[in-house]
């Protein structure tokens, strides 16, 4: 419950950025007739950055793009995570011992250093970051889906199904597919957290853009202009406390959605 | 032309231990609305042959021999053909009703998959009156049908494509004796009405006597007997046979009562399967040739044969 009224609260925050201040605020040139690092007052909630930026307008905004590039890279973690899952499930011999060697793989690669490889080949724009963080982040999935497919595969009805006449793509869409569902939805709002994680940390190890910055930006810029050793506030602990609050909120839903979908958990 | 004609089929799973060989020759023809009646232990291949006319085995398994259902050669169809064949040829009865309904699915729901796989035009409603379910109770979840119930709408479900061959596996183990008896009158009264031929496996006897028109016996993946129902059931002629017979007491009989015979020993271990007549190391009349000289079904009446030298 508080995880889903936090994330109601993320979310609407995301959704009416444009009403609490201008993108144009985001601009180098927007914070040129500011003072730098003020603290807050009246005009400025929440004071100003190094460069004279409106630190709320940075956190309002920071929402959209931190949602945006943890559910983008989750909408492709699972899709990825799904279909490859389920292939290397249903089939069997060399595909199905392909497909699982590519998941190891993925598994076992240090997530970091790949992304900036990667995030340094393909740029740096939010939507490339997602699909860098998406695509690195299904394999857990995947491994948790194939699971799942094995032992639905040798349900009794998927053999009714067989003796039906009925095609692979029959039993898949129609028997194996509901079956994986709950553990597919469950499983994404796990990724979310881990996602918006993730990509923080590589926009405070300084990928990321910085004109429509992220939370991990904020926190980036706020780390590089020394704002700790100045002691303002003002410009590290917003992100930051949004950073976790939304990790903790959707967790907090996830692991709601895997005991309703799982009620065996409930005894624990 | 018979509609199944099944020659010299093998079967032979794979398994870590090697390739294991569960039907070893079975030839056997089923004319349109005739009943066979299958009978022999757990693990005698009964399941697996009749499976094995559809192709329903794992992938890997090698089946040789050949099924000509309907003029065609099943195992040499294409994928494509094959699906289309099951079901709408022959369909299949399943045992346990509850596991090979999805939980989560509707009743109608899952006979509307048949129908749908197949384009047929039948009407989920009409065949769930057919097997005398109200049409109501379609909506209904597996879980929420008794065990008889579960087995008609499985019935039901086998009736959607109109199959000329339904093959019912154990359709009445785990359910109570009454409830038998309705699903084998269902099972006797469709068949009658829709000319079906049917494959009826089970290891009880003495629900054969009131479907079926043949009965063959299963042992050690192979026919030991085959022949008239009736008269094999009052007088069967291979050892095995009639100790499968006489394991049922007869209802009104104080002596099979007092002294129900069983049989010792397990079926033989398919991977292997002793040399001779496989049957020899519990045969009660074995003799010393049993055990070198393989034994082929010999016709010893008309339209009755066994595989036995001492018969």
């Amino acid at each position: 419950m508080v995880g889903l009224i936090l994330l109601v609260l993320f979310v609407t925050m995301a959704l009416t950025a444009p009403l609490f201040a201008d993108r144009s605020e985001l601009q180098a040139s927007a914070g040129r007739d500011n003072p730098d690092l003020a603290s807050p007052s009246g005009k400025f909630w929440l004071g100003t950055d190094e460069i004279g930026r409106d630190v709320f307008a940075l956190m309002v905004w920071g929402a959209r793009v931190s949602l945006y590039i943890g559910l983008l890279a989750t909408v492709v973690a699972v899709l990825v995570g799904s279909v490859l899952g389920l292939i290397a499930g249903y089939a069997r011999g060399w595909i199905s011992r392909m497909m699982l060697a590519v998941d190891d793989f993925f598994l076992v690669l240090p997530f970091i250093p790949l992304a900036i490889v990667l995030a340094l080949l393909l740029g740096r724009s939010p939507t490339v970051m997602a699909l860098v963080i998406g695509g690195t982040f299904w394999a857990g999935g995947s491994r948790l889906i194939r699971a799942q497919v094995l032992s639905l595969r040798e349900r009794g009805y998927v053999e009714r199904a067989t003796a039906l006449g009925a095609s692979s793509r029959h039993i898949i869409t129609r028997h194996v597919l509901p079956g994986v569902a709950p553990l597919i939805i469950a499983n994404a709002s796990l990724i979310v957290p881990g996602a918006i994680l993730a990509e923080s940390t590589l926009a405070f190890l300084g990928l990321g853009d910085r004109f429509s910055p992220s939370w991990g930006k904020v926190l980036e810029g706020a780390q590089s202009s020394g704002a700790l050793t100045l002691n303002a506030w003002w410009y590290y602990l917003p992100p930051g406390l949004c950073i976790i609050g939304i990790v903790l909120a959707f967790t907090l839903v996830g692991n709601a959605l895997e005991r309703i979908f799982d009620p065996r958990l409930l005894g624990r | 032309m018979p509609l199944l004609e099944v020659d010299d089929l093998h079967v032979t799973y794979r398994s870590s231990r090697g390739p294991i060989t569960a039907v070893r020759g079975v030839s056997l023809r089923l004319d349109a609305g005739e009943t066979l009646g299958l009978a022999g232990e757990s693990g005698s291949g009964k399941s697996t042959m009749t499976m094995a006319l559809l192709r329903l085995v794992p992938p890997g398994t090698q089946v040789t021999g050949s099924v000509m259902l309907a003029g065609e050669d099943v195992l040499a169809m294409k994928p494509g053909r094959l699906r289309a064949v099951r079901w709408a040829q022959a369909a299949v009865v399943f045992q346990g009703a509850q596991h090979v309904l999805n939980p989560v699915r509707r009743i109608s729901q899952q006979i509307q998959e048949a129908i749908t796989v197949h384009r047929a035009d039948s009407k989920v409603a009409d065949l769930l009156e057919q097997v005398g379910i109200s049409r109501r109770r379609g909506a209904a979840y597996p879980h929420e049908l008794s065990g008889g119930q579960k087995q008609r709408a499985m019935i039901a479900m086998a009736l959607a494509c109109d199959p000329q061959l339904l093959i019912a596996d154990e359709p009445t183990t785990a359910l109570d004796v009454m409830v038998q008896a309705q699903v084998l009158k269902l099972l006797a009264d469709l068949q009658r009405d829709r000319g079906l031929a049917m494959i009826f496996i089970t290891h009880d006897l003495s629900v054969l006597s009131t479907v079926a028109d043949r009965l063959a016996v299963m042992y050690a993946g192979r026919l030991v007997e085959t022949g008239p129902a009736k008269e094999m059931l009052r007088g069967a002629k291979h050892p095995y046979s009639k100790a499968l017979a006489a394991a049922f007491p007869t209802i009104g009989d104080p002596i099979s009562r007092l002294a129900p015979s069983g049989l010792a020993g397990d079926p033989p271990d398919p991977a292997a399967v002793p040399s001779g007549c496989p049957f020899h190391p519990r045969c009660p009349i074995a003799i010393e040739e049993c055990a070198a000289v393989d034994v082929e079904l010999r016709e010893i009446e008309r339209g009755w044969r066994a595989a036995c030298i001492r018969v």
